[in-house]
């Protein structure tokens, strides 16, 4: 063998492209390492001498003998995909390539497309993947060139664009859109562009007369160069939520009216009872002084049933008109420079004077820091006081304590209020500042429901905070908190 | 015997002036009643004594801080105390009646021993302020 001889033998040893001789006869004469390794041969021994016909299986022997030969004959080559059989049995595809050489035999090369097949078929089940789940997405998704013409439309997309899937492809948003939705497109997709990141927006398209209202994220889609060569789309049909928010919206006003109109006559009824309730404590005055002195116990306690029903009547009007003040009006807030020390005091006494004649068992203990002053409207913080005294002495057993405690901390005065009552029992505690609510254990205990609601805006008033501790059966104790150095009324807007 | 003091009810609701014409007719006062602030100026002018005026701040015609204001350019009357009826709420009603010179004010609705006991109160003052004023110093 002459040098070039070796080096065209070496070159075909090491090829990664099978490759093989055959006589006239059709049996094999030569086969490199890689045709070899191809159909699962070790050694050219396997195979010399042998027909060509033992590398493939029945039906593909049938197609070279009406299809493959008769073109070799006619064209002196042929090249094609056809199933060829391994040695251990296995038929795949081969890519093939037969040519005849002068004396009659053939060269063939060959290589192994099967992990091709597969790939192409592994491809076309993932695209097949792709578009059953993007189809039935129910979001719409379009994908442009950078240029703007559509290349993909997903099923949803045809339905909201009313485009037909294949009338879409291959258009601009012009071609497809009214003038207007066209330039919003273009111009998001200018954007996103010049950005290189996501832009949302939101078009709305006329649908049968109605408004389609899409929120659409639009983003860059880039290469494996990191060139940004199509623009993506989702867009989501927001027509319904638009609708329902808008309902919402609606339905809290109307809520809001009737709040204020419920509010407005709440105000005007609690106003009009004023007239008939100094009338009726007049007319009380008038006829226990004349009939009431020297009549027997029976009259006696009519009379006391009118003074306690006429009290209580006169308490829940001033309630329910001090809350309605506190709860949307603070123009009537006036701030003055008090003494905490002798408001508490006066409180204690007032009630040590009154209730404790009741509940002579009760202890009611103060302890407040002389000079105590605050900047507040005293009518409120009287309210607020007096309405957390008095449920603490209402729902306090014989023989228990009430203790008003009075300190500074940081720039806060707390005042704390602490009986050793009925409690407020757990599951009841996140409504017990609601406007007439009243817990399940008062019992028999009058009350009107309005008191906590009217500490609670008092304090809040004077930008304030209420905290309190209660365990059902073991007491109560409500601290409340006011700042030292904001004498500034809080608005009626800033309470809500 | 000092003779009945009499009182000048001012007030347009006419439950709430029977109601104070009845309690302070008890408790033994002259009263005289106007039911707004129009009527009692008239009632003024033409001659009426009160020794204290007890008057409505919202009222037709002439409202009860339109009265104070004419009152207190008439010396006739510049020593006669003048008590505001008021609802509650109207705490600025009341806070402007006193800047313009009221002696007191009454809110409604009112406790009858309380209301009584103050109208006492104010006028005992008033006769203790006029013994005091023609006494010489």
């Amino acid at each position: 063998m002459d040098d070039r001889a070796k080096v065209l033998l070496h070159g075909i040893e090491q090829s990664r492209e099978g490759f093989a001789l055959t006589d006239a006869a059709g049996c094999f004469t030569y086969m490199n390492p890689e045709h070899l390794r191809i159909f699962g041969f070790k050694d050219q021994i396997e195979v010399l001498g042998k027909p060509w016909q033992i590398l493939y299986p029945t039906e593909s022997l049938a197609r070279m003998g009406m299809e493959v030969f008769p073109a070799l004959q006619a064209e002196g080559h042929w090249h094609g995909v056809i199933p060829a059989r391994r040695l251990d049995g296995v038929i795949f595809s081969e890519d093939l390539t037969l040519s005849i050489l002068p004396g009659g035999g053939i060269a063939c090369n060959c290589r192994d497309r099967s992990s091709e097949v597969q790939m192409l078929e592994r491809l076309a089940t993932s695209e097949a993947l792709f578009h059953a789940f993007v189809d039935h997405l129910p979001l719409a998704i379009a994908i442009k060139t950078t240029a703007g013409a559509y290349i993909f439309v997903n099923r949803q997309g045809a339905v909201i664009f009313e485009a037909i899937l294949d009338s879409a492809i291959g258009h601009r948003a012009s071609e497809l859109f009214p003038p207007e939705i066209a330039e919003q497109i273009e111009q998001v997709d200018r954007e996103v562009l010049r950005s290189g990141g996501a832009v949302k927006s939101q078009l709305v398209l006329l649908r049968n007369n109605e408004d389609l209202v899409l929120e659409a994220v639009t983003f860059p889609i880039v290469d494996r160069a990191g060139q940004v060569n199509n623009i993506g789309g989702i867009y989501v049909d927001i027509t319904q939520r638009m609708r329902m928010e808008r309902e919402v919206a609606k339905v809290a006003e109307r809520q809001g009216d009737l709040i204020a109109m419920q509010r407005e006559f709440v105000a005007l009824v609690s106003h009009e009872f004023r007239t008939p309730l100094t009338v009726m404590q007049g007319s009380h005055y008038l006829l226990r002084k004349r009939v009431g002195h020297g009549s027997d116990d029976k009259v006696a306690r009519y009379f006391d049933l009118q003074e306690e029903s006429i009290q209580a009547l006169r308490k829940l009007v001033d309630q329910v008109l001090l809350l309605n003040r506190l709860e949307y009006s603070t123009e009537n807030i006036e701030l003055t420079t008090i003494s905490v020390t002798d408001l508490i005091t006066t409180i204690v006494t007032r009630f040590n004077d009154s209730t404790l004649a009741v509940h002579p068992r009760l202890r009611l203990t103060c302890a407040v820091p002389p000079d105590l002053t605050l900047r507040a409207d005293e009518t409120l913080i009287r309210a607020a006081l007096e309405n957390l005294i008095s449920n603490a002495i209402k729902y306090s057993a014989a023989s228990t304590k009430v203790a008003i405690h009075v300190s500074t901390a940081k720039d806060e005065l707390v005042i704390g209020i602490s009986d050793e009552g009925r409690g407020i029992p757990l599951q009841q505690q996140h409504k017990m500042f609601a406007a007439f609510f009243r817990a399940s254990n008062v019992g028999t205990t009058p009350g009107t429901g309005l008191g906590l609601s009217i500490v609670k805006r008092a304090v809040e008033c004077h930008r304030g905070r209420i905290e309190f501790s209660s365990a059902e059966g073991a007491g109560t104790t409500f601290q409340l908190f006011f700042p030292l150095n904001d004498p500034t009324p809080m608005t009626s807007s800033s309470l809500q | 015997m000092n003779p009945k003091p009499l009182l000048l009810i001012v007030e347009d609701d006419p439950l709430i002036r029977a109601t104070l014409e009845m309690l302070l007719l008890d408790e033994g006062y002259e009263v005289l009643s106007a039911p707004d602030g129009q009527v009692a100026l008239d009632l003024l002018l033409a001659g009426a004594k009160p020794a204290m005026i007890l008057s409505d701040i919202r009222m037709p015609n002439k409202n009860g801080h339109e009265l104070l204001q004419s009152l207190r350019q008439l010396p006739a009357f510049d020593d006669v105390p003048f008590v505001f009826l008021s609802a509650k709420a109207a705490v600025s009603d009341v806070c402007t009646g006193m800047v313009m010179g009221a002696d007191d004010y009454i809110s409604k609705p009112f406790d009858p021993v309380t209301a009584l006991e103050s109208i006492r109160v104010r006028l005992a003052l008033a006769k203790r302020i006029r013994s005091a004023r023609r006494e010489p110093t």
